[in-house]
């Protein structure tokens, strides 16, 4: 009886192994599997979410994007990110972070006004895919926009631009991809302000005169 | 106890020996007497030794050629996204919804480039050659050990370690797995059946023009073209009414691919067919990608799929399609002759391209001579199918949206300057049509920044998007608007070639 018992005991110990073994590997497995996309960063309410898959998202070019805030962030702090570049602003009263991109000429941008971050402007494409989030996906966010231009300087003559001023964002993207070159943040405005201040990239291309002394216009 | 385990082991191994030896003895026998399959047996061991292939027969007998070698894939990996697809869904527990499944039909019947890399996006996508877990979830099933997604369709062809790859084996284990509806399951394999069926059926396949099969044979199955490479595996019912499978692989395989392939299924579907009735392959259906091919020897699948790959994985041997030098233009076959009146309906079919207008045979003859070369070659006929070209009076342009372009003037005699200046204004329809992966803007519009425009044409000075289209005219036609600053060249050419798949300079 007693053998019997102790034999019972080992084969209860040996199954508790196995079954911890199992549960271990069941585990590592689930730990170790690669994030799904995720679609909503953790970043604050305020700013608009990079609708990148996560991937993506942790590329370090992007790490000045989630630690700053429109009307939150000071300069002070901006002065303790290495990857920021101060810069003589463009813009008469205002200071200027710069941050590389995935387009050469056309940095991820900061401006700040009275030592607090004011605008800034970021580029949510990846710079080895080539992949950027699709502009639905933010009109599901944010609805339709209050004005929309067609024309960017730096994105071409066809690239619109999306303006929610009442909620402090904007978007420039391509209207037959869908694909959003830009996304800018800045203090809730009307549409004039915003682009007083804001929309010097919008360029209206249709009232362009060309002048083709090489070559045809083409 | 221990002895009968013995002895149970001992014979099961005798019986083994004994079968096997049974097995190689009825080969011999079976290939020493009249083999119906001799002239297919024939044909596959004529394939180029860098090729692949594996016929199932319905008894089970098998007829390869490297089989259990990597081959890229081509289009043939949109089976295994299209199981992901649905296996994603079961797994959400949640229906592929109508929209997917519309893109899962076009990538499979339309061989939709667009529709596979979105639908790889929705798993989560891929990245320096290594995809989301979604993505491969199928592919990693043990039945497909040599199989690998690492990349979107069409991404950087100038990295072959980056390149979907997969076996003959695999391929088959596929159509079989298929077949016994255990892709995912019952109704996912029936749904995939049916989409493959409507492709055959419908001959809405542009990849498969040819087909030696009836259409009583059943066929399901997927191509896949990339320069003069091509793959085709399926399976169909043969002449006997059995089923068959099969899996071809030649990555570097030169004109007159498509017609041996498909004088392998004819021998397939019949052992005792000639192949000389078959239609000759008049047109030239490729989808090009990529100037380089690429095979993979012994490059073994070990472990997880985001484990980095043996070494042997990465040395891959490149060579240009159809043997050429990677700048020189490798002949391809001769535009057929059409008659001028069907140029402009012919350029619409073959091509995607609507022509506008009144426009005169000489320089529809031109476009059709040109497009018909660039869609063997590049990628060019695919990124711009669907663009209207529309004949203008006045200067050529795609201001509006869509293309303009003259055929008087200067371009009335300069083909060079005519057919250079038409892919010019394609060109903006790529830059403002395609997506940044498919169209690298964003490497062309950098490189423009720091050397400026590659032409003398004078709106590129300053304007980034006329300096895209003037790196795709030089790339197509080595002539575009402007004339070339040959010292810039070499910084384009390399973005250029990973766009069009081949560079003419």
């Amino acid at each position: 009886m007693k053998t019997i018992l102790l034999r019972f005991k080992l084969e209860l110990f040996l199954l508790s192994i196995v079954t911890l073994v199992i549960l271990g590997f069941v585990i590592a497995v689930v730990l170790t599997r690669n994030p799904a996309p995720s679609d909503i960063s953790q970043v604050p309410e305020s700013i608009p979410p990079l609708l990148l898959p996560a991937r993506t998202i942790q590329e370090s070019s992007f790490s000045a994007y989630f630690k700053t805030e429109v009307g939150k962030t000071s300069e002070a702090d901006l002065r303790k990110m290495p990857e920021l570049q101060e810069k003589t602003s463009s813009k008469a009263g205002l200071n200027e972070f710069t941050y590389n991109s995935a387009f050469a000429d056309r940095s991820n941008t900061i401006f700040t006004e009275d030592s607090l971050v004011a605008f800034k402007r970021v580029i949510p494409v990846n710079s080895q895919t080539w992949e950027a989030p699709q502009m639905s996906a933010y009109e599901d966010i944010y609805g339709i926009a209050e004005a929309q231009h067609t024309g960017s300087t730096s994105h071409g003559r066809f690239a619109k631009t999306s303006i929610y001023a009442t909620k402090g964002v904007a978007f420039i993207f391509n209207p037959s991809t869908g694909e959003v070159y830009e996304i800018q943040s800045f203090s809730p405005t009307t549409v004039d302000q915003y682009i007083a201040k804001w929309g010097e990239d919008i360029h209206d291309y249709s009232n362009d005169v060309h002048e083709e002394p090489e070559e045809q216009a083409l | 106890m221990k002895k009968i385990i013995f002895l149970i082991l001992i014979t099961f191994l005798i019986s083994f020996f004994l079968k096997a030896n049974e097995e190689s003895w009825n080969k011999k026998t079976h290939a020493q007497s009249n083999d119906p399959y001799a002239s297919l047996k024939a044909a596959v061991n004529a394939m180029p030794s860098n090729s692949g292939a594996l016929i199932v027969l319905p008894n089970g007998e098998t007829i390869s050629k490297n089989p259990n070698e990597q081959f890229p894939t081509f289009s043939v990996i949109k089976l295994w996204i299209a199981a992901a697809v649905f296996y994603d869904a079961k797994n959400n527990g949640t229906q592929v919804n109508d929209d997917t499944l519309g893109l899962i039909t076009s990538m499979l019947t339309n061989s939709d480039n667009t529709a596979t890399n979105t639908l790889i996006n929705g798993l989560g996508g891929c990245s320096n050659g290594r995809c989301d877990v979604r993505v491969m979830q199928v592919a990693d099933d043990d039945s497909y050990p040599r199989t690998y997604i690492r990349r979107e369709m069409l991404e950087t062809a100038t990295r072959p370690e980056n390149d979907n790859l997969t076996s003959p084996q695999d391929a088959v284990n596929f159509m079989q797995n298929l077949i016994n509806k255990q892709i995912v399951d019952e109704e996912t394999s029936n749904k995939i059946i049916s989409i493959l069926q409507t492709r055959t059926t419908s001959g809405s396949d542009p990849f498969k023009p040819n087909s030696p099969l009836p259409s009583s044979a059943d066929f399901i199955g997927k191509s896949g073209i990339l320069g003069q490479g091509k793959n085709d595996v399926g399976t169909f019912i043969d002449a006997s009414g059995q089923r068959i499978y099969f899996a071809i692989f030649v990555p570097n395989g030169g004109i007159g691919t498509d017609q041996a392939i498909s004088n392998i299924e004819q021998l397939i579907y019949n052992p005792s067919s000639t192949t000389t009735t078959l239609p000759p392959t008049t047109t030239s259906t490729s989808i090009p990608g990529t100037q380089t091919s690429v095979t993979a020897r012994s490059c073994v699948k070990v472990g997880t799929p985001t484990e980095p790959k043996p070494a042997i994985c990465n040395i891959l041997t490149t060579a240009p399609v159809g043997g050429g030098t990677g700048s020189t233009p490798i002949a391809g076959q001769p535009a057929p002759t059409v008659e001028g009146s069907q140029l402009s309906a012919t350029i619409k079919e073959q091509f995607g391209i609507e022509m506008r207008g009144a426009w005169d045979q000489q320089h529809l003859q031109w476009i059709y001579e040109k497009f018909y070369e660039l869609k063997q070659q590049t990628r060019f006929i695919e990124l711009v199918q669907g663009e209207p070209v529309t004949l203008t009076a006045g200067i050529p342009n795609q201001e509006t949206g869509f293309v303009e372009m003259s055929q008087t003037g200067a371009y009335a005699s300069d083909k060079d300057y005519f057919i250079g200046t038409l892919i010019h204004e394609l060109g903006h329809a790529i830059y403002h049509n395609k997506s940044m992966a498919g169209n690298l803007t964003g490497e062309v519009n950098n490189v423009f920044d720091r050397i400026r425009c590659i032409s003398t044409y004078s709106r590129c000075q300053g304007d980034k998007t006329e300096n895209y289209p003037e790196v795709i005219a030089f790339c197509l036609n080595n002539k575009a608007v402007g004339s070339m600053h040959s010292e810039k060249w070499p910084q384009y050419r390399e973005i250029a070639v990973r766009i069009m798949g081949f560079c003419y300079n």
